[in-house]
């Protein structure tokens, strides 16, 4: 304290000066309107730069909770796609005004969508699967559908408390019924080779139907699993054995299984009551 | 006492002057003479340094309340206090001054160049000071110059033309 006040006494004048300069140049920073403009026009300016630099390294630190936020923001939107509810009463409507009125209590949720990450997968087996970080107590079950954000992945078999074990479309087992929309067919089965993941097959399809390399395959309506149009893959490969009835169709699979890192499963809420309405169908056919 | 009134006196006749007549004369983009920096070549030396740096503001705020600057002749003179100071501990002989029965720097304290070296000095810092705060931007540098050696040659002219007529 002794020395602060000797020093304080050391340097009073130019203190003084500095502390009487600081005053008047103030007086012009707050009076003078050019020198005020420019003073903060110019402080602005750097303060902006700083924030920006500041935001660079904020944004680049916080890239995770920017992905994950983005993530959920990617499951809500999907679970407000159309493809997701079913239109109940919407006949009932004879007006206009009161459809668009009633349009929120109109629809169904069908489809529940689950986020989660890929813990373990394989492509190099004859059976592939893979295993997610969410489990029973997350609302998993098994039968439940697996998707990526470019396409379809496969299918839950398995869950424990807070894992589940999913069957990939890279597995010999998994079948699933497509949906060509440009011609409009739903007819085939698609299932792997076991040769090359990039790729699958399409087999079943008549001859008689006109397909050609480049066109779109997604999921078919017809499917209790998995919602309609989400993409399989494009076709990569199309030719005719001269004693088949069918075409024999490579498709190049629309799923990097070699990256999968963020996985949707799919819940269908009315699955339990189409399986109950199938039965008695198949039990009659019988 | 009748110093220190003088020197109020003088103090307020230079504010005015500055304000209402050399500040309003157009004498071009360069030429702005100051010659109220006399009052600080005819304030004793041997002054309290304090006294001089507050009055010295105040006479400052005084001339920009006048002439409607705000703070820009006040912070010029607190820096061209705080330079003189230092130059009249460093250049002065105030014990020989004492001998020559004079209380602040004149020609005849060490002659006509080392006046006019020493007066044109303190003018510039206070100009340069001035203009710097008047401009405010360093675009404007060689001009903020040009402006502090032409009006520090007319406000030095002026300064030596006050002062004879003060003496007479």
């Amino acid at each position: 304290m002794f020395i602060v006040l000797q020093w304080l006494k050391r340097n009073s004048y130019p203190l003084l000066a500095f502390f009487l300069f600081g005053f008047a140049v103030n007086q012009i920073m707050r009076f003078q309107i050019y020198q005020h403009s420019y003073y903060y026009n110019s402080s602005i300016s750097f303060f902006r730069t700083i924030d920006q630099w500041r935001n660079n390294v904020s944004s680049y630190l916080n890239l995770k909770n920017e992905n994950e936020g983005l993530r959920q923001e990617n499951l809500r939107l999907r679970s407000q796609l159309p493809i997701n509810k079913t239109a109940v009463n919407v006949f009932k409507d004879t007006t206009y005004f009161d459809s668009i009125s009633k349009s929120l209590s109109n629809y169904k949720v069908v489809y529940t969508y689950i986020r989660a990450n890929i813990v373990k997968n394989t492509v190099n087996s004859r059976n592939n699967y893979f295993i997610i970080d969410q489990g029973k107590n997350q609302g998993i079950l098994e039968g439940m559908a697996v998707i990526s954000p470019t396409g379809v992945v496969g299918v839950i078999i398995n869950t424990a408390e807070n894992f589940s074990r999913g069957m990939s479309v890279l597995n010999s087992k998994f079948e699933i019924t497509p949906y060509i929309p440009k011609i409009e067919l739903r007819q085939g089965v698609i299932g792997w080779s076991g040769m090359d993941y990039t790729v699958a097959d399409l087999k079943e399809v008549n001859r008689t139907e006109v397909l050609k390399k480049g066109m779109e395959v997604v999921t078919s309506n017809y499917s209790s699993i998995f919602p309609p149009n989400i993409p399989i893959g494009t076709i990569k490969e199309v030719s005719q054995k001269n004693n088949s009835n069918f075409h024999q169709i490579t498709i190049k699979l629309s799923t990097d299984f070699s990256r999968l890192q963020t996985v949707y499963c799919i819940k269908n809420n009315y699955h339990l009551e189409i399986d109950s309405l199938s039965n008695p169908i198949i039990d009659e056919v019988k | 006492m009748i110093a220190f009134l003088r020197l109020f006196l003088i103090a307020a006749v230079l504010a005015f002057l500055q304000a209402f007549i050399i500040q309003q004369v157009d004498m071009g983009v360069w030429l702005r003479p100051m010659p109220y920096l006399l009052l600080f070549f005819i304030t004793p030396i041997n002054i309290n340094k304090y006294g001089i740096l507050v009055g010295g503001f105040f006479f400052g705020l005084f001339i920009d309340i006048l002439a409607g600057n705000f703070g820009i002749h006040a912070a010029s003179i607190v820096v061209v206090l705080y330079a003189k100071n230092f130059i009249d501990q460093r250049f002065i002989d105030f014990d020989s001054l004492k001998l020559q029965g004079e209380t602040y720097v004149t020609v005849n304290t060490k002659g006509w160049l080392f006046f006019t070296y020493y007066a044109l000095s303190i003018i510039a810092i206070h100009h340069l000071t001035f203009f710097m705060l008047d401009y405010f931007e360093f675009v404007s540098f060689f001009r903020m110059l040009l402006s502090t050696v032409v009006s520090a040659i007319g406000s030095f002219l002026l300064i030596l033309l006050f002062k004879s007529i003060i003496k007479s």
